[in-house]
């Protein structure tokens, strides 16, 4: 078995805001391995972004570890750091506001190699926009002079400009339109392919995930409930909260007819966090046990989720 | 085109006067057949095809001195306006950045200085450091820093939560570089606005300072010292002496107040 690239362990992330505390990210573990796509999903606010934030150090973690190549980075200096972001890069999810907007895109790809001293002449340059499928009409422009999508592009580009070994992608399709989208996705593959990276895919939208990634992680106010390969958990979800979020997606078959799941109330605040399932109270299978710290159930073929029903099955 | 002119008209007048301006300190002074600080018999003179603005009461040619004054004037309230707009932008950029005990700090000073008018705190710093250009370079400039510290400061605690911040820090620049090269560009616009509006202001307040006989004074051709040399003749009809320094001094901080205005209207509308 490879060493993994990316090993989080045991991340916490709580931000004060006044009296209270916002448990954002709560006990989170998990690998990436190298030339993986690995998905994290989950509605807006469970954590997904302020676990990207704290991976490429955004955001300093309250505790945990995060082992890169087996280095915990949470412990490096700025400048050490900096010298490990060359292999470890983030598309973000707004294109509008991710680009510098005095920056030409000759300048937004070139940093990224002249900040390690990788920049010789405009051929890398012109070989990273034909990779996205731009040219060098567009080398002058500045991002207004741009569509969302080319300003997408770029943005991936950027974050490929020094062969990272390593890719964040903060729902890099959300702010795209649908034909965009597909496009966008077959890009991000075939530049997985062609320098063997690793994804950590964020995103809420399960339909792309199905189409980019090996395997999901399904996340919920702040901790991981559901994780296996993507087949697995799309066709034989366990945690009540994976069904309910898969049950959402629309079928675009208007002869298919299925039950779709439905939780009671809302999200709870990640203010005041109870032990136990997230979900208790809301799934019609709460039991005593749900109120008690839940361990991951193993069901095979590494998949594991977090919940009472996925025991009872293994 | 001809809507292009009329929606701009205030800029490009700001600029014309300030251009003219500009030619008069630059040329003026080689084409003057007197020399500004050089006495004379002729004192008093009218205005007259030799003294084309008049002489004063040492029978200096007021044009002479006008002429050189502008150029004393501009070159201050240039310096003035840049070194503020400079120093004020990267100590903002800085403190709106990291934020924090320091900008608290920082901030409660800026709201001390902001305090006192310009330029009274410009008076008191020049009555402290004496009389000379540089010094009241100084004086002027520190009361001016403020305004754009607190400018700059507020644009950037915008602009540092925009993902391409983020971008750049996650690319690999030092910090230096994303408050620099990436952030304090894109926080300009206001403060070079309010830098036409400081190069009017300074203008006024070195001529006013000079007028109340603090930094540059008498026999200096400066527009604020031949306004005080010609108020003491302005009831026995000598109106030449202020006149004229006092028309010049106006159109300038008229001019860069024109083209404030209008580069706000210019930048609002892109």
């Amino acid at each position: 078995m490879t060493e993994p690239i990316l090993q989080i362990e045991h991340l916490v992330k709580h931000f004060r805001e006044g009296r209270h505390t916002i448990h954002a990210v709560n006990d989170v573990s998990f690998e990436v391995y190298p030339g993986e796509a690995v998905a994290l999903v989950g509605e807006s606010g469970c954590g997904k972004s302020t676990t990207a934030q704290c991976i490429i150090r955004l955001q300093k973690p309250t505790s945990g570890r995060i082992l890169f190549n087996g280095e915990d980075i949470t412990l490096l200096s700025a400048r050490q750091m900096r010298q490990r972001r060359r292999s470890l890069q983030m598309v973000y999810q707004d294109p509008n506001e991710s680009l510098n907007p005095q920056f030409s895109v000759r300048r937004t790809l070139r940093e990224p190699l002249a900040l390690y001293g990788l920049y010789q002449n405009k051929t890398q340059i012109l070989a990273a926009l034909h990779r996205v499928n731009l040219d060098q009409n567009h080398l002058g422009r500045r991002p207004h002079q741009l569509s969302g999508g080319q300003k997408q592009r770029v943005g991936m580009a950027r974050a490929m400009m020094t062969q990272p070994q390593f890719v964040v992608l903060d729902e890099p399709t959300s702010s795209l339109d649908m034909s965009l989208r597909l496009q966008t996705l077959n890009l991000l593959r075939e530049l997985q392919r062609e320098f063997n990276m690793a994804y950590l895919f964020i995103s809420h939208d399960l339909s792309t995930v199905r189409h980019l990634c090996d395997r999901v992680l399904v996340m919920y106010l702040g901790r991981i409930v559901e994780a296996g390969r993507v087949e697995d958990v799309f066709n034989h979800p366990r945690h009540v909260y994976t069904q309910a979020l898969l049950s959402a997606i629309p079928i675009p078959d208007p002869t298919v007819h299925r039950q779709r799941l439905l939780l009671a109330g809302e999200t709870p605040s990640a203010r005041q966090l109870k032990p136990g399932c997230g979900l208790q109270n809301r799934c019609p299978h709460t039991t005593a046990e749900c109120r008690l710290p839940v361990p991951f159930y193993p069901v095979g073929n590494g998949h594991v989720a977090a919940c009472r029903l996925a025991k009872e099955e293994a | 085109m001809l809507r292009m002119l009329l929606r701009h008209f205030t800029l490009l007048l700001g600029s014309a006067i300030l251009m003219g301006f500009i030619a008069v300190a630059w040329v003026g002074p080689d084409q003057m057949k007197y020399e500004p600080e050089k006495v004379s018999r002729n004192t008093y003179e009218k205005p007259s095809p030799e003294y084309r603005f008049g002489t004063d009461k040492f029978g200096r040619d007021i044009l002479t001195r006008v002429v050189y004054a502008t150029r004393l004037d501009l070159r201050i309230a240039m310096t003035v306006a840049v070194v503020s707009f400079v120093v004020g932008s990267v100590i903002g950029a800085i403190v709106g950045y990291y934020g924090g005990r320091l900008d608290s700090i920082l901030m409660r000073g800026v709201d001390i200085l902001f305090a006192f008018p310009a330029f009274l705190l410009a008076m008191v710093i020049t009555g402290v450091l004496g009389d000379s250009e540089k010094n009241v370079i100084t004086a002027v400039t520190i009361a001016y820093i403020p305004y754009f510290v607190r400018l700059t400061r507020g644009q950037m605690l915008t602009v540092r939560t925009l993902q391409y911040a983020d971008a750049a820090i996650s690319i690999g620049n030092p910090s230096w570089r994303v408050i620099l090269i990436h952030l304090l560009p894109n926080t300009l616009t206001p403060s070079l606005i309010q830098m036409s509006m400081v190069a009017g202001w300074a203008i006024l307040d070195t001529a006013g300072l000079a007028f109340l006989g603090l930094g540059i004074t008498s026999p200096t051709a400066e527009w604020g010292v031949m306004i005080s040399d010609g108020a003491q003749r302005i009831t026995t009809g000598e109106w030449w002496m202020w006149l004229y320094p006092g028309a010049a001094l106006v159109l300038a901080a008229f001019a860069f107040n024109l083209i404030g205005d209008g580069l706000r209207n210019l930048l609002r509308l892109q």
